[in-house]
């Protein structure tokens, strides 16, 4: 018997490791798969870190002559933001609103890629100990990147918008017609259930819309691409160049403090379509941000 | 005693070596992709290892890879086990009945084992993100062929000087 159970030994192997696999993903991952990833996250860590800080130090003149020219520019926009800012604050007084909070923000650097064939995580050097945790979005200079599915100790993992987990409230700066953005292959980033005949035109801004309460109001994501109708569908293709790029991504911030997103300002005067109409279109199915913070992975 | 010292410096290599495919794969690969395609370093570690050492290296080696990569990523575990465990069986058996140590053989193995690969995989990941056999031409393939081009240049200058050569079909390891 033993010896015919040895004939199928190579069968029998992938029977094993077939059955294995499909228990690993059918069940929930336990504690000791966590603690493999916190295990792999310690030993990657410096050897990541390494290779991440030699290809940094290779272009650190030209970035520092880049960013003071940055400085200069973003001290001038600065001070006519304060402006603004005072204004715009008078103005919510004036009219009752309540005041948007504004997270604390954690650098981090980008130390590891992980891509599939349609999606994109990354790994940042910043953890639990510099108060990361899961569900808190990441930010480039650019505009949204995703948020935090995985954080140990040092380091984390971010779930970006091109990975097709990722779903965000979204709505469009000028017309306010609000969307669920999502990754879809093929056409990349698309503002989705946006309803047919909606206000919607390509060079638009499109940002988060605070809604579902993980991604903080007002934070870009794309610019409309392309708008397409076809015969019989109940919502318009919206296709969205993102404003972050992704393949070059190497620092991001971490929107680490609660942010006191207020719910009435979405739809209230402040954020009112131009025309005067409620914000969206007819049938606005007002989407969320389809994960919480309690369920960082949507799972 | 001999034998298994030999078994044990083996492994050894092998750990390191997936070690070093595992980092590269995580820190490397995007810098090297051409029009949004890269290679997979993982696949190639898997195809020569079945290729080198039978089917059962194979099914175990692509089973510990996919172990592996499913800890290094924050989605999917056991996903790749499952893809991985079954392409490296299936190289592992196919790999006595061509000439392994052919450069173009080894490139349809790779361009195979990564269509069948995703193939498994992309049901899984994709979660209604996509059209499966839109991403399969337009990813997959290219993908595919861009690490059968990495993956011979690989063979020749870095596995065969550490000693996994094809050109000798060594006994299964277990």
């Amino acid at each position: 018997m033993p010896v015919q159970l040895w004939r199928f030994r190579q069968y029998i192997m992938l029977g094993l490791c077939v059955v294995v696999s499909i228990a690993l993903m059918v069940m929930a991952e336990s504690e000791q798969v966590e603690s493999a990833r916190r295990v792999r996250s310690v030993v990657f860590y410096p050897l990541e870190k390494t290779l991440q800080l030699r290809d940094r130090y290779r272009g650190l003149a030209e970035d520092n002559r880049a960013l003071r020219l940055m400085v200069t520019r973003l001290t001038q926009e600065n001070s006519r933001l304060q402006d603004a800012e005072a204004e715009n604050e008078r103005l919510r007084r004036m009219l009752g609103f309540k005041e948007r909070g504004y997270a604390d923000m954690v650098p981090a650097e980008v130390i590891g890629w992980d891509e599939s064939a349609i999606g994109l995580n990354l790994e940042i050097d910043q953890g639990a100990e510099s108060g990361v945790q899961e569900g808190h979005p990441v930010v480039s200079v650019d505009g949204l990147v995703g948020k935090i599915v995985q954080a140990s100790a040092r380091a984390s993992w971010v779930m970006t918008l091109r990975s097709p987990e990722c779903a965000v409230s979204a709505l469009d700066q000028r017309s306010r017609v609000r969307g669920i953005v999502r990754w879809r292959y093929p056409g990349g980033l698309a503002l989705q259930l946006v309803p047919i005949g909606s206000d919607v035109m390509e060079g638009d801004m499109v940002l988060s819309s605070g809604l579902g309460g993980v991604y903080p109001k007002g934070l870009r994501i794309g610019i409309v691409k392309r708008v397409e109708e076809r015969i019989g569908d109940l919502f318009r293709t919206v296709t969205l160049e993102p404003v972050a790029d992704f393949d070059r991504l190497e620092e991001v911030a971490v929107l680490t403090g609660q942010m006191a997103v207020d719910p009435g300002s979405t739809a209230g005067a402040g954020d009112a379509a131009p025309d005067g109409g409620s914000p969206g279109a007819p049938g606005d199915p007002a989407p969320r941000d389809s994960e919480s913070p309690s369920s960082p992975r949507g799972e | 005693m001999a034998s298994w010292n030999r078994t044990g410096a083996v492994l050894l290599r092998l750990a390191l070596l997936i070690f070093l495919i595992l980092l590269l794969h995580l820190t490397l690969i995007h810098r090297i992709r051409i029009l949004g395609v890269g290679p997979d370093l993982s696949i190639l570690l898997m195809v020569y290892l079945a290729l080198w050492r039978g089917a059962i290296l194979g099914t175990t080696g692509g089973f510990l890879i996919g172990i592996l990569q499913g800890i290094s990523s924050p989605f999917h575990f056991g996903a790749h086990a499952l893809a991985k465990s079954i392409v490296g069986f299936s190289t592992g058996k196919l790999g006595p009945h061509v000439v392994r140590e052919s450069m173009a053989t080894q490139a349809a193995i790779i361009v195979g084992a990564q269509i069948l690969h995703d193939l498994i995989l992309l049901p899984i990941v994709l979660n209604g993100a996509g059209s499966f056999f839109l991403v399969l031409v337009t990813r997959t393939l290219p993908g595919a062929l861009y690490s059968a081009v990495l993956g011979c240049v690989i063979y020749r200058f870095v596995l065969r000087p550490i000693g996994l050569d094809l050109r000798f079909h060594g006994t299964s390891l277990l």
